[in-house]
């Protein structure tokens, strides 16, 4: 499995940080990168649900998940997004502005992904 | 099986951190994965109780610091160290994190290094507590052993006895009248096992009476009534305990005899000696207990006319003389037999 850091970085990682935390094994981190582009991909359509449902503290964790994960991998950009994301939630205010942001890094970041992470 | 290696509970539901804290601990510890609050508890309490849990905050369900709190609030679980990894930066969020117990609080977006080191520190501290847990439970049987539990508790508690005079105490005490002979006659190990098994036989007819032991002196054996411990009659218990001990012997048929003297009256208690602590008693009792002890005949209980008057109702008993005791002059002494009752 091959991974282009550079590409990474261009969406807002910082990919050595990401490798750090894997022990430098660049095979690890880019599975792990892959999981989580699956996995995440309709975060923000979840997100936006359950504040329809007025279940806002559903969504107050997944935002607050998605900042842990995104920081663990070095998506900072992204990271940044959903703690905005978690903090308007919180407060009430400008939630649809910080959502879209964040629908916007999280489908850069999961193209970067895409684009970085060879088989 | 579990290899010596510590076990760790990672508990957290988002998968990319379980996935990379796994990775991280998992060429050290065992790990074992709770996806949610529930899972932990349980997993907590379970019979292999984890050596440390990593604990995320924010989870769906019970989160992490009611999770925290109820670790911490059950005896099972009390002692394990908790280590809060949580992207709650905020700094109310890591105050909360400490007030619920746990050791410590890690940030997300965290490194590998920096778990390492403070789940190391954490168990280094948790097996260093135990070890002093266990000096100190050990160092408290040694400190019961050589002293009686009142006295070593309160050495325990205030780093010190203090002395005390104590009005109505009786003193027995008691030897084997031949010890001597029979030490020149026999094998060090014979001598000593069978002292050994005298002593503890004695130690059981005091504790029986209500006595309490102060200490063996070569062959003899001093013990105490109404000192430490409330007894309701003193004189009468420890007469009844010298009694049994000289019928006792017998019974054992060890080839020896012992006799036994006993006084009532006031004595100080205290303790003596820094490297090895001696709890004893003194004063004018003691003595002439001893003096008793000294004159009667192997198999006899003695005590003073004095004794005598005041236990006469309740035992048998017969004048063995008026005799020369050293230090008191010319005493009126009294040997006593069986209960009356």
């Amino acid at each position: 499995m091959g991974l282009d850091c550079g590409v990474l970085d261009g969406a807002g990682f910082d990919s050595a940080a990401g490798l750090k935390i894997m022990g430098g094994k660049a095979d690890r981190y880019a599975k792990l990168l892959q999981k989580f582009a699956d996995r995440e991909s309709g975060l923000v359509g979840d997100i936006r649900a359950a504040l329809e449902a007025g279940d806002t503290p559903t969504a107050e964790r997944a935002a607050h998940s998605l900042k842990g994960s995104a920081s663990t991998l070095g998506a900072n950009q992204l990271a940044e997004c959903a703690a905005k994301v978690e903090a308007a939630i919180k407060s009430g205010q400008d939630v649809d502005e910080a959502l879209e942001s964040l629908s916007d890094s999280l489908r850069n970041t999961i193209s970067a992904i895409q684009t970085a992470v060879t088989e | 099986m579990s290899n010596g290696k510590k076990f760790i509970l990672i508990v957290d539901d988002t998968p990319t951190n379980i996935t990379v804290v796994s990775g991280i601990l998992k060429d050290q510890y065992r790990t074992k994965i709770a996806t949610n609050g529930e899972k932990a508890l349980s997993l907590a309490a379970s019979e292999e109780k984890p050596d440390l849990i990593l604990l995320d905050v924010m989870m769906p369900g019970m989160d992490g610091y009611e999770v925290c709190r109820r670790l911490k609030e059950s005896p099972g679980t009390v002692d394990i160290p908790v280590i809060f990894l949580t992207a709650k930066t905020e700094s109310g969020d890591e105050e909360e994190g400490f007030d619920v117990g746990a050791v410590d609080y890690i940030h997300k977006p965290f490194s590998a290094p920096i778990i390492l080191a403070r789940v190391r520190t954490q168990l280094a501290l948790r097996d260093a507590l135990n070890d002093a847990q266990v000096a100190q439970a050990e160092a408290d049987r040694l400190l019961h052993v050589l002293l009686p539990r009142k006295v070593a508790d309160e050495i325990r508690s205030f780093g010190a006895l203090i002395p005390q005079r104590h009005e109505n105490v009786a003193v027995l005490f008691c030897d084997v009248t031949n010890f001597t002979a029979h030490c020149d006659k026999h094998e060090p190990e014979d001598v000593i096992s069978r002292l050994d098994a005298l002593f503890v036989m004695f130690e059981r007819v005091t504790a029986k009476h209500g006595l309490e032991k102060i200490k063996t002196i070569g062959d003899g054996f001093l013990a105490v009534a109404g000192l430490l411990r409330e007894v309701e009659d003193p004189l009468g218990a420890a007469v009844r305990c010298g009694l049994e001990m000289v019928s006792t012997l017998v019974d054992a048929q060890l080839g020896w005899e012992v006799r036994v003297g006993i006084h009532a009256g006031p004595v100080v208690a205290g303790v003596v000696g820094q490297e090895r602590y001696q709890f004893d008693i003194w004063g004018d009792t003691v003595n002439m207990a001893a003096r008793m002890m000294g004159v009667v005949t192997p198999g006899g209980v003695a005590v003073t006319k004095e004794i005598w008057e005041r236990v006469k109702s309740d035992f048998d008993g017969e004048p063995v003389g008026v005799l020369e005791i050293k230090g008191k002059g010319k005493i009126s002494v009294f040997s006593l037999g069986p209960s009356k009752a």
